[in-house]
């Protein structure tokens, strides 16, 4: 659990305040065929 | 379009500048030191706010060593002309340097003090004053002073004005006989004259305190004025800033009035820079027609000094930080332009008014000459007025060329006359003065009097209907501007507003998107009039938990499906419903919170500013995080909702804070339960409505008004993922003790979002600005009540200020109003319920044996939870007073030896959610943000009123204890 509260910089108001009511996901893919990747992804 | 300027206005100005030419300006005059100094300060602008700060903090400087301290940390960081290196390399080498630096400055600025003050009391001012008649100029006194926020100082300045009276009346009379200055074509003008600032004549003298104000300054101006009238002296009422201008006209109309003051010669202020100034003229001019035909052709005619204005700065910084139109001309053309369109106007109404034109401009006089001229009104139909000591080659000329000369001659002593000396160098500083071009940089007097001046001026703004955020390209976000009360249209629809407010309201519970009655039911009350139902709201249970959760799942996965877009509309529209019915809102929290007026405009456009503020912060965060893609991989990090939230809001932010956290759950794509607090029901079903309008889905909102059953079935459900929480440490607590429980068919941990109380301190240093600290603990400590977690429990003064602050701000809570929230006049509201005010007297009745009380206003209203401001002095460490949120209108104070034992003292808490500090030394205010525990660190301002988007709010801690009613 976190506490987020006094103990804590997340603050109403506050750009990171809306991370608090979120998960984050991360999704990686693997963008390689045959040993070709399309550049600059 | 421009206009030139008339070949008569520039041959006029050309000969003023040919007579005075060959005397320098005074200020220029000054010691060789200070004009090193001010050329320097011209020449480079960090510089040169470095020196006016250093001389706005000079007067509250201490011994040599503090002076040296002082100068070492302003103008060491700048590039300082050699003298001054001089001086304080010198004050680090040599063991008397110190002195002999602070002995350099003390001389040199008393000096330029004395440059633009003509004494600093009545009896040294009227040699000076009679110096000027015998040169031919009259004058009108100024009395500098202190700020007036308390009754005893506006009784000390109408005590002044009067022995400033008598010792003018009394030396005037002995002056030689000059036709010149003691007559105009009208009639015979008196040799005496003061100049009044209505503000420091009450404490009260504030838009929404107006008729209080205005009740107060004329009790004490009548017997000044009476006297004036039947000694022979006449008056000026200055014009301040812009906040207090309808009421000096309304003081002004109503002293006048009196038919016992029909020969007084009276005047007011118009300044030329105000997009209102030539309205406000014609106003005058029908007002003074008006009064002569009541009381008879004996009535004096109004005079009128035209001036530019002297708080330009002021003025724009404020209008910008509110968001209000800013009511001066942004160009300085363009004030130029409309003081010669208000000369025309003023000799047009001769006779009607009494015109006097205050101006160093040489453009600008010579335009009121010569259109006087025009009009065959006399050259001594009309005053010039100038500056004591500023521009006096001008002086000289316009008495040799037979011109009817008045010097603005300000008395008093040098401390508070500090803000008067920062803006007469500023002027004498500024680039677009001038003072400055003509007189210090000799540049060519033709391009400057010939300058082209716009024809046509931009109006007054009218305030405009902002139009609802368009999610797809939201405009960047900017806070809600609070009202202007300064306006009476502000005034009048907050009143209107309160008066439609038809209790009570009926707040059902909402629940799979359907309003919801109950048998059961509770009521919410007017803390200023207890008998009196606000809302009758459903008493929701734990079944109705049940099943508002029942549908928040259901809904729950649509939602956080739905494109970000979207889910920020909902909140962009609700932040127009609630736009359109501001003052209707507020009216609710006026009667439900027992809010002051601004108390409760401030919480509505809080309100508003969350779902603005964060509607486009969810935008930014679905373009994904920063995270690194190698050839051959794509990594996105994003941000999904968390499921279902439970929002347990509290009642001293009823509408900011519900609002706050259930936006920031929702837009974050949770599906929201929202149990508000049981004392503002119906504060939070506008909330709800504001959302439904906007257009939240079917089950995405739940609403379970209620006692604190409903919300501890929420935190116990298990298929509650996060609870948002505002409210006391102990509910808290139980709040993450609960949560942390994990339940049978419970996949998630509980997330718990909570803020708590604070024991706020404010810490004042000895060189603080008094007329600056005191009405900001007043509004920190006192505004609702205390009810605040940011508010100031705690003030620790370090010994040098301690007496004179503790003074000042006791005789300042006695003054202020303690009435019901819906009277405009309100400064001290009532507490939330009984309970509160049970505890908060408790706390003062005990307070003898923890300190010194040096207030506890009983003087309340006998109905509602009223507690009077109660300020107790020499707090023991450690005692309930120091240590316990108390959460209503109760201050302690503690007293330091030093800086560093201040700062210790303010965090011996275990809060830390607000802090302030009031210090005009860099190096104590820096040390002071490095050290003071809390959220948020306030330096020179009141620590409550934080802005979403500005100053994001939330403490540091464990918030220790305290007793915060009204948290669920």
């Amino acid at each position: 659990m976190v506490w987020a509260s006094p103990g804590s910089d997340r603050r109403r108001g506050a750009p990171d305040y809306l991370l608090q009511f979120t998960d984050p996901r991360v999704v990686t893919e693997n963008t390689v065929r045959q040993g070709f990747a399309p550049l600059g992804n | 379009m421009t206009r030139g300027a008339d070949p008569e206005v520039v041959a006029l100005a050309r000969r003023i500048a040919e007579l005075g030419g060959h005397q320098r300006a005074g200020v220029y005059r000054m010691s060789w030191w200070s004009e090193r100094l001010l050329n320097w300060a011209m020449e480079d602008p960090a510089f040169k706010t470095q020196l006016f700060r250093l001389v706005d903090v000079f007067p509250a400087t201490g011994d040599d060593e503090d002076v040296a301290a002082h100068v070492r940390e302003y103008l060491g960081s700048v590039p300082a002309p050699r003298l001054l290196n001089a001086g304080m390399g010198l004050a680090e080498r040599v063991p008397l340097g110190e002195r002999a630096t602070a002995a350099v400055l003390r001389r040199n600025i008393a000096r330029m003090a004395r440059q633009f003050i003509v004494g600093t009391g009545p009896r040294q001012a009227v040699s000076g004053l009679g110096a000027l008649w015998r040169s031919g100029r009259a004058a009108t006194v100024d009395l500098l002073g202190e700020h007036t926020h308390s009754e005893p100082e506006a009784d000390r300045y109408a005590a002044r004005l009067d022995g400033l009276l008598d010792a003018l009346v009394a030396t005037a009379a002995g002056w030689p006989p000059d036709d010149h200055l003691e007559r105009d074509d009208l009639g015979p003008l008196p040799r005496a004259s003061v100049s009044i600032k209505p503000t420091a004549l009450a404490s009260h003298f504030t838009p929404l305190t107006g008729e209080l104000g205005l009740a107060e300054a004329t009790g004490r101006l009548g017997p000044i004025l009476r006297r004036a009238a039947a000694e022979g002296a006449s008056v000026w009422f200055d014009m301040e800033r812009y906040d207090v201008k309808e009421l000096t006209h309304r003081l002004v109309r109503q002293v006048l009035d009196d038919p016992a003051l029909t020969g007084l010669h009276a005047g007011v202020v118009v300044q030329a820079y105000l997009k209102d100034s030539m309205a406000d003229l014609a106003d005058l001019a029908a007002w003074s027609a008006d009064r002569r035909r009541r009381l008879g052709e004996a009535a004096q005619p109004l005079a009128v000094r035209l001036v530019k204005g002297a708080y330009w700065d002021t003025e724009t910084i404020q209008a910008r930080a509110a968001g209000w139109p800013v009511p001066v001309f942004e160009d300085k053309p363009e004030t130029d332009a409309n003081f010669e369109r208000c000369v025309r106007f003023l000799h047009d109404q001769h006779g009607t008014l009494r015109a006097a034109f205050a101006t160093h401009n040489l453009r600008s006089i010579a335009c009121a000459v010569t259109e006087g001229r025009r009009l065959g009104i006399p050259d001594t139909g009309y005053e010039l007025q100038l500056l004591y000591g500023m521009a006096e080659p001008v002086h000289a000329a316009l008495v040799r060329l037979g011109l009817r000369v008045r010097v603005y001659a300000p008395v008093g002593e040098l401390v508070p006359g500090m803000a008067y000396l920062v803006r007469r160098l500023l002027e004498n500083t500024s680039n677009e003065s001038f003072v400055r071009l003509r007189f210090a940089e000799r540049r060519q007097l033709d391009s400057l009097v010939q300058a082209e001046l716009p024809e046509v001026l931009p109006a007054p703004e009218a305030p405009h209907r902002v139009p609802v955020t368009d999610a797809g390209k939201p405009a960047p976000y900017s806070p809600e501007p609070p009202a202007e009360w300064r306006r009476g249209r502000a005034r009048q629809s907050f009143a209107a507003a309160l008066c439609r407010f038809r209790p009570p309201i009926l707040v059902p519970a909402l629940v799979d998107g359907e309003p919801v009655t109950l048998a059961d039911t509770f009521c919410s009350t007017d803390p200023s009039r207890p008998d009196q139902v606000v809302a009758t709201a459903a008493e929701c249970g734990p079944s109705e938990a049940e099943a508002a959760v029942d549908s928040a799942v259901r809904a729950a996965d649509g939602w956080a499906a739905t494109p970000v877009v979207d889910r920020a509309a909902v909140l962009f529209r609700a932040a127009d419903w609630m736009r359109q019915r501001r003052a209707d809102l507020a009216a609710v929290e006026v009667y439900e919170a027992g809010k002051p007026w601004a108390e409760a405009d401030a919480d509505v456009c809080e309100a508003i500013d969350y779902c603005e503020y964060y509607g486009r912060r969810i935008i930014d965060l679905a373009a994904g995080g920063a995270v690194q893609s190698p050839p051959g991989e794509q990594n996105r990090l994003t941000y999904h909702g968390r499921g279902v939230a439970a929002v347990i809001s509290p009642w001293n932010f009823p509408l900011a804070i519900a609002t706050g956290m259930t936006t920031a759950a929702l837009v974050a794509g949770n599906a929201v339960v929202l149990k508000p607090a049981e004392q503002t029901p119906g504060v939070a079903w506008r909330l709800v409505e504001a959302l439904r309008a906007g257009g939240v889905p079917r089950g995405v909102l739940g609403f379970l008004p209620g006692a604190g059953a409903v919300g501890a079935a929420l935190v116990r459900d298990p298929r509650v993922s996060v609870i948002a929480f505002t409210g006391s440490k102990t509910v808290g607590l139980e709040i993450v003790a609960e949560a942390a429980r994990v339940r049978p068919g419970q996949h998630h941990v509980k997330r718990v979002v909570a803020e708590m109380g604070g024991k706020n301190a404010i810490v004042v240093d000895s060189d603080a600005d008094l007329d600056e600290v005191v009405p900001a603990v007043i509004h920190s400590a006192f505004g609702y009540s205390g009810q605040k977690c940011s508010a100031a429990a705690r003030l620790v003064a370090v010994d040098g200020v301690h007496d004179q602050l503790v003074e000042r701000l006791v005789a300042a809570a006695r003054a202020l109003r303690v009435g019901a929230a819906e009277e405009m006049e309100t400064q001290v509201g009532p507490l939330i319920e009984a309970e509160a005010q049970q505890r908060v007297l408790r706390y003062v009745a005990d307070a003898p044996r923890h300190g010194r009380v040096l207030l506890a206003r009983d003087d309340v209203p006998p109905q509602g939870w009223f507690a009077g401001p109660a300020i107790v002095d020499d707090v023991a460490p450690g005692s309930p007073l120091a240590t316990e949120e108390i959460f209503g209108p109760v201050l302690s104070v503690m007293r330091a030896h030093d800086f560093e034992e201040a700062i210790e003292v303010a965090n011996d808490t275990e809060y830390g959610l607000t802090a302030g500090v009031f210090s005009r030394r860099p190096s104590r205010i820096a040390l002071a943000t490095a050290r003071l525990r809390a959220g948020n660190v306030y330096v020179n301002r009141a620590i409550t009123g934080a802005t979403v988007g500005r100053q994001p709010f939330g403490g540091v801690g464990l918030s220790g204890v305290g007793s915060k009613a009204g948290g669920p």
